[in-house]
């Protein structure tokens, strides 16, 4: 505050206190204004309580924040290596489905993990249950593929027509050696109806 | 207001020359009934130190019965449940009984005067927040006399504990509605006598810095208090009219709750401490004879305290399994808090830079709580880094960590204003001895019983539980016995504060020679009952 008005200031209430009985009526009228206003934070806060939930929903959408893996990096990857993987599918016979590889291949870094789809097919017209069984190509290989998430050993069972996408989520670990350049993932699916229904 | 000359304060019930020639009977003047309907703010300051005295000492007994407990492992002296309704009621207690009431008993005493106001803006307001304080209080003891004993969900009352508990914390949940409408008032009355009421010539960047901490401290109250009721009320109609706002059965998320508390919890902590910085930035300058340094920044400070004090409540639940993104966010705002107050720290300091010091008891506190109160701070800042607090949650180095803050930092805070202003309040001298005993012992027990508390922490030990792993006893054993000293030597607090009021040596007016603000520089020792009832004029 500048000098002029301070003095403004002390001339207003010396003014004041002479000519009033109750110096502090004029403060009273102020002091009600200023509870007013001050009461009027309470409902606001609360009504900013009850809608947390939604502002934190709506920022959090904006702000795009919705993963806790969002920032969480694989620093295993050899990019200095590529490795190719061919996706083989076989099914046993006698069992008429369709099953396939969604890519023939990828070529990937080890360390890096990636997901792949088999898609099957279920042409008979009845429920069928089936059970895949992996192998490598070279055999080696398997000691150094990882599979993180696979469909096989485990029965599934598909209704007449239903056609389905398994994942297959895997990595090949950092250390395989150099020679192994490619690796020949095989899927062959056995029929199993019958001993499903049994168990 | 008019009193008759026999009138007295109890913290002055001798020898005060004050009259204003009016008879008011309503009053029972010079009776101890007064107290039910006095509206002075110095009968209701008073009220409030020597309530939450009291409530310290019961607070304080509660944590030496855990400590107690805690001496070896194994259960020897409390059962499970209790203990943990200990936890849960000392915390409590110390907030809301304690520490918040014994800077609103400084505010009552030390506004008006030292902004030259007759009384506060709403003095009946006043009387009423203080006796709101009563009966929440009774509903805390009473709790635990009730089937299911006190609340022992821990002071932040998380579902689904809080849903199961008994009636005791339905009682709990009524007492913390009532020192919040308590608060409320008594921070609506604060704000307006310092808005309305100023001096003629005492503008607001003269005030002295209690006054400002304190206008800060009450904004940030309005702010968060209806914000505790309504998750509390939501508990209670969780609790018993069927809806699911924290039931996960029902759809819905305990981890709401935990949002919308520490949304309260996190400006609470600086509603704590943010008063402790006013009286030390008075206490300073005094005994260092040197104006506060950067008394502008310290405004500034204070208010950017309480400003990101509201965006940082995540830091109490990075465990609960937030995004990263959020993880990060928080952290990055809780370290920021460090900026404000380093820069309150280091004015502090330059504050001492080159003064005159001497040590009496209010300006060791002071510097104690200068000391301790940043180490706590840097504890803070380590629990502040998210891959840190994920190992550390929930462990005594929180423990340890917040009752370096709010020991140190608050209660201290509180003891050195006593000190400070004890001869203002009542006339007369305190015993500078005594109060050295009482500063020393207090700050070597202090750091006996929580030094440790950091290595358990460290090493794993959780919180909240009355038994423990055995490579743990060693530290417990240490910390329990710094506890007990601590504790006692807190007797001589009361043992000198009431042999001054009774026969303390005659206090000057300006006692310290250093003090600048108006109740020093206006007014008489013991302050009388009415003062300021016409504003002094300052240049």
């Amino acid at each position: 505050m500048t000098e002029p008005s301070k003095k403004d200031d002390g001339e207003n209430v010396e003014h004041k206190a002479a000519n009033e009985e109750h110096p502090s009526k004029q403060n009273r009228q102020e002091n009600r204004v200023t509870l007013a206003k001050l009461l009027l934070i309470v409902p606001v806060m609360l009504l900013f309580c009850a809608s947390l939930v939604p502002l934190y929903k709506q920022i959090c959408a904006v702000l795009g924040i919705t993963s806790q893996r969002a920032l969480i990096q694989n620093t295993q990857i050899d990019l200095s290596r590529w490795v190719k993987i061919d996706f083989i599918a076989h099914l046993n016979n006698t069992f008429a489905w369709n099953f396939e590889p969604v890519q023939k291949h990828v070529d990937v870094h080890p360390g890096a993990v990636v997901t792949v789809n088999y898609r099957v097919t279920n042409t008979l017209p009845y429920a069928t249950t089936g059970r895949a069984v992996p192998s490598f190509a070279p055999m080696e290989a398997g000691l150094y593929f990882n599979k993180v998430e696979c469909f096989c050993f485990s029965n599934q069972t598909l209704q007449a027509g239903e056609t389905r996408d398994m994942p297959v989520t895997f990595y090949v670990a950092n250390k395989i050696p150099d020679e192994i350049g490619s690796i020949a993932l095989s899927y062959t699916f056995f029929n199993v109806t019958g001993e499903a229904k049994k168990s | 207001m008019a009193y008759t000359n026999s009138t007295t304060a109890p913290a002055s019930a001798h020898d005060h020359s004050h009259a204003d020639g009016h008879d008011h009977d309503d009053h029972g003047p010079g009776s101890w009934t007064r107290i039910f309907t006095t509206t002075n703010h110095k009968d209701i300051g008073s009220m409030y130190l020597w309530f939450s005295l009291f409530m310290f000492f019961v607070g304080g007994s509660m944590a030496l019965l855990m400590r107690l407990e805690l001496f070896q492992p194994g259960l020897q002296v409390l059962q499970p449940e209790l203990y943990n309704s200990l936890t849960t009621v000392h915390a409590l207690i110390m907030i809301f009984g304690a520490v918040m009431p014994a800077f609103t008993g400084f505010a009552n005493w030390l506004i008006p005067m030292q902004i030259g106001a007759a009384d506060m803006a709403f003095p009946r307001m006043n009387n009423w927040s203080f006796w709101l304080m009563i009966p929440a209080a009774i509903l805390l003891f009473a709790s635990f006399f009730v089937p299911g004993g006190a609340a022992a969900s821990g002071w932040t009352l998380y579902p689904p504990l809080s849903i199961q508990g008994g009636l005791g914390l339905d009682m709990t949940i009524l007492a913390i509605h009532i020192l919040g409408a308590s608060s409320i008032m008594g921070s609506i009355n604060i704000i307006t006598t310092l808005l309305n009421m100023r001096a003629p010539g005492m503008t607001l960047m003269k005030m002295p810095m209690f006054c400002w901490t304190w206008l800060i401290t009450a904004y940030l109250m309005i702010a968060v208090m209806p914000v505790l009721a309504g998750a509390i009320t939501m508990l209670l109609t969780d609790r018993h009219f069927g809806t699911s706002f924290f039931n996960a059965a029902g759809g819905g998320d305990p981890t709401m709750f935990m949002h919308i508390f520490w949304f309260f919890g996190h400006p609470e902590v600086y509603i704590l401490i943010l008063p402790a910085f006013g009286i030390v930035s008075q206490i300073i300058p005094t005994f260092a004879r040197k104006p506060l340094f950067g008394y502008a920044s310290m405004v500034y400070a204070t208010a950017s305290i309480a400003m990101l004090s509201f965006i940082v409540w995540g830091h109490h639940m990075f465990t609960v399994g937030m995004p990263a993104a959020g993880q990060l966010f928080f952290m990055y705002a809780t370290m920021l808090i460090a900026v404000p107050t380093g820069v309150k720290i280091f004015n502090w300091i330059a504050t001492m830079w080159r003064g005159s010091i001497s040590f009496e008891t209010p300006m060791l506190f002071c510097i104690g709580f200068l000391c301790m109160f940043t180490l706590g701070g840097f504890s803070g800042l380590v629990l502040s880094i998210v891959p840190v607090d994920i190992t550390l949650h929930n462990t005594y180095y929180v423990v340890a960590h917040f009752h370096y803050v709010l020991f140190p930092g608050a209660i201290w805070g509180l003891m050195a204003g006593v000190y400070f202003w004890l001869p203002k309040f009542t006339g007369r001298m305190y015993s500078e001895t005594l109060g050295k005993w009482h500063f020393w012992l207090s700050a070597i027990s202090f750091n006996i019983t929580f030094f440790p508390q950091h290595f358990l922490g460290l090493a794993g030990m959780p919180r909240r539980i009355p038994d423990y792993a055995l490579q743990f006893a060693e530290w417990n054993m240490i910390s329990s016995i710094g506890a007990f000293i601590l504790g006692f030597s807190q007797l001589l607090f009361v043992w000198n504060v009431v042999s001054c009021i009774r026969s303390g040596e005659k206090a000057k007016a300006k006692q310290w020679e250093g003090a600048d603000s108006l109740e020093w520089t206006h007014l008489p020792s013991p302050v009388p009952y009415h003062t300021f009832e016409t504003a002094p004029v300052l240049k």
